[in-house]
C-alpha cells in the first residue's frame, strides 16, 4: 500500500482499526515531502517535528480507544496565510515574514480538535494575490504533473501538496477563484463553500466580503469530510452564517438520476472561449452526467465579463483597504506582482464600489433564482491547461481567463473537478455551483461523476523526473 | 463615457495625494498600468441597469444578532443581556 495516495476515507478505517500507525502514515509522507518537494516547493514551512509530535498523540489516544473522528492521525497542511500559533504566517511575503500567530486561526482549532496531523504552512501567491513569483523570500510552487508548469493559485502549496501525494487534504482560501484554481490547475478537487460556511478568523484578509476558506483533497468524499470538520458558526467572525451546518458526506452514493443541470456553456463558448481541450473535457464530463441520468440543459446568466468586472472592483478596493498602509511604507517590500494587482485598488472611487456591491446584489439574486428550475449549476473553472511557469506574458493571459469569479460574488457553493488530462498530460478541469448551503447536494453529484470515470486514480510519477 | 487616459505625471500626483510618496518610477508605471486595468472595468460594469432603489449586497443593520460577548460596555452591570434604558427625551417620542 502506498501511502502517498491513501485517501482520508481509506485512512479512517486503517488508523481506527489500528492497522495503519498515525506515526508510520506520517513518517511515509515525511519522507516524501523530503526526497521530492525540493522541486515543487509545495511547503513554505515544512514542520515534520510538529507532525510527529501530532502524530504520537494520535497514535496514543487510538491505542487508548478515543476517536476524534475521520481526521484523527491524517496529514493534512494549511496555506501560508492561515494562522497556526506559535509559527509565522506570512503570507508568502517579506512584510510578514516575522509575523508569529498569537492563536490558532479557527479552522486550525477545528483541525486540531479533530485529532489532525499539522505537516506545515504551504505556498501561496504573495497576500493571496501575487503570483506565481519570482521575487519573493521563498519560490513558488511548482505543479506536480510537469514542473515546469504552473499550478495555479494562489492556493498553489496546497493544490501541488494534494496533488503531488504529500498530503491528503490542505487547506486554502478563495476570493477570485484562488481554491479552485489549483485544484483545476493539479487535478484535485477544490471547494469553495458557501460564504459564511466556514469561519475566516484567523486567516489574512484579502477582501473581506469574498473570501471563502476552502480544502483541497484528491477525491469527492474527503473534500466533504473536510468540509464537515471545518464548517460551523463562529461568532467571532462578523462574515459567519448563522446557519452554518455540515452533512456534506449525507448524500453520496445516491447518483444523479433526475437531478436537473444547468451549463453554463456561454463563460466559456462565448463570453470567453475556452482552450479546445478544456471544452471536450468539460463537455464530455456534461454528457456523463446526462448517461447517469441527469437531466442536463443550458442555461443563461449575466455576461462573464460582467461578473469578472463585479468582482475585481469589490475585490480590489477591499484589498487596497487592507494594503494601504504598507503600500505607503514599504512598497518596495512587495513582489512586483502582488504590488501592482493590489494597487488596482488605489483609485477605484466610492461611488464605484457602491455601485458593484449594488450589481452583487441585482446578479446574485438573479442567479439564485434559477435554483428553483436547476439543482446545480455547471461550468468551465479554468479555460486554459496550466501555462508555463516562466512564461510572464502566459501567465498574465490565463490568470484572467477563468469563471471562478462569479461564485465569489454570489456566494454559492462552487466546486473543482478534475474531468481528464490534455494532450500533454496537464489537468483538466469543471465546476460545480449550488445554491447557498447545498454543498451535499454538489458533492452528490460530483461523487457521482469521480465513481464513473476514475480521473482520481491516476498521478503524477514524482518518481521518474530526474530532472535538477 | 470614455476616460481620457491618464497619464504618467497624473498618476504620480494621485499617488502623493494620498500619501504614497515613496513610490518609484517603476511602481508609479505599474500604479498607471492597475489605474487603467481599473478603470477599463469600471466602463465595463453596467450600473446603467441599477435603478435608484438598489441597494448594495452589505446593508447595515441594528440589533441583527445578539450582543457580543466582546461589547460589555453596552450591558449595564447585573442586567444580563438587555438594551441600556430610554432616556427621558427618548421615553417621550414613544
Amino acid at each position: 500500500m502506498d501511502l502517498a495516495w491513501l485517501t482520508v476515507a481509506d485512512a479512517v478505517g486503517l488508523l481506527r482499526g489500528r492497522k495503519l500507525s498515525p506515526v508510520e502514515y506520517a513518517k511515509a509522507l515525511i519522507d516524501r515531502i523530503e526526497r521530492h518537494d525540493g522541486k515543487l516547493n509545495a511547503f513554505l514551512r515544512f514542520t515534520p517535528d510538529l507532525a510527529l509530535e501530532d502524530a504520537r498523540r494520535a497514535e496514543a489516544e487510538i491505542m487508548r480507544g478515543t476517536w476524534r473522528g475521520p481526521l484523527h492521525g491524517v496529514p493534512y497542511g494549511l496555506k501560508d496565510i492561515v494562522d497556526y500559533a506559535g509559527l509565522p504566517t506570512t503570507a508568502h511575503s517579506k512584510i510578514l515574514r516575522e509575523n508569529v500567530a498569537g492563536a490558532d486561526a479557527a479552522v486550525t482549532q477545528k483541525l486540531r480538535a479533530a485529532g489532525g496531523v499539522f505537516m506545515g504552512k504551504l505556498s501561496t501567491h504573495e497576500f493571496a494575490i501575487g503570483g506565481p513569483s519570482f521575487d519573493l523570500p521563498w519560490p513558488p510552487a511548482r505543479n506536480p504533473w510537469n514542473r515546469d508548469h504552473f499550478c495555479g493559485g494562489s492556493s498553489s502549496g496546497s493544490g501541488a501538496a494534494t496533488a503531488a501525494g504529500f498530503l491528503p487534504a490542505a487547506i486554502g482560501t478563495d476570493t477570485g477563484g484562488s481554491v479552485r484554481n489549483p485544484a483545476s490547475m493539479c487535478g484535485v478537487v477544490g471547494i469553495k463553500p458557501t460564504y459564511g460556511l466556514v469561519s475566516r478568523r484567523g486567516v489574512i484578509p484579502l477582501a473581506f466580503s469574498l473570501d471563502h476558506v476552502g480544502a483541497l483533497t484528491r477525491t469527492v468524499h474527503d473534500n466533504a469530510l473536510m468540509v464537515d470538520i471545518i464548517a460551523g458558526h463562529d461568532p467571532l467572525d462578523p462574515g459567519s452564517s448563522a446557519h452554518a451546518k455540515s452533512g456534506c458526506t449525507a448524500e453520496l452514493g445516491r447518483g444523479v438520476e433526475g437531478l436537473r443541470i444547468g451549463v453554463i456553456r456561454h463563460f466559456y463558448t462565448r463570453d470567453m472561449e475556452a482552450d479546445p481541450e478544456m471544452t471536450a473535457g468539460i463537455d464530455a464530463a456534461v454528457r456523463k452526467l446526462a448517461d447517469l441520468g441527469a437531466k442536463v440543459r443550458e442555461i443563461e446568466t449575466a455576461p462573464l465579463g460582467e461578473w469578472v468586472a463585479c468582482n475585481r472592483t469589490i475585490l480590489t478596493s477591499e484589498a487596497f483597504a487592507v494594503h494601504e498602509n504598507w503600500m505607503r511604507e514599504r512598497p518596495q517590500d512587495y513582489g512586483a506582482l502582488a504590488r501592482e494587482r493590489l494597487m488596482a485598488g488605489a483609485f477605484v472611487r466610492a461611488a464605484d464600489y457602491v455601485n458593484a456591491t449594488r450589481l452583487r446584489r441585482t446578479m446574485a439574486d438573479k442567479f439564485h433564482a434559477m435554483f428553483s428550475a436547476i439543482d446545480v449549476a455547471v461550468t468551465a473553472s479554468s479555460m486554459d491547461p496550466a501555462c508555463r511557469i516562466d512564461d510572464p506574458k502566459a501567465i498574465e493571459y490565463t490568470y484572467a481567463r477563468q469563471a471562478r469569479a462569479p461564485f465569489n460574488v454570489t456566494g454559492s457553493p462552487a466546486l473543482s473537478v478534475p474531468v481528464g488530462f490534455s494532450q500533454v498530460g496537464l489537468p483538466l478541469s469543471m465546476q460545480i455551483i449550488g445554491k447557498p448551503f447545498s454543498e451535499a447536494l454538489i458533492y452528490r453529484v460530483a461523487h457521482a461523476y469521480e465513481q464513473a470515470t476514475q480521473w482520481v486514480e491516476r498521478h503524477p510519477a514524482l518518481e521518474q523526473d530526474s530532472k535538477p | 463615457m470614455e476616460e481620457p487616459s491618464l497619464t504618467f505625471d497624473e498618476v504620480k500626483r494621485m499617488a502623493e495625494g494620498i500619501g504614497m510618496t515613496r513610490l518609484t518610477n517603476e511602481h508609479l508605471q505599474q500604479l498607471l498600468r492597475a489605474t487603467r486595468v481599473a478603470q477599463a472595468r469600471r466602463a465595463s460594469l453596467p450600473v446603467a441597469k441599477l435603478g435608484p432603489a438598489d441597494e448594495p449586497a452589505h446593508v447595515f443593520r441594528m440589533f441583527d444578532r445578539p450582543l457580543q460577548p466582546s461589547s460589555p460596555a453596552l450591558l449595564p452591570e447585573g442586567e444580563g443581556n438587555r438594551l441600556p434604558p430610554l432616556s427621558p427625551r427618548e421615553r417621550g417620542r414613544e
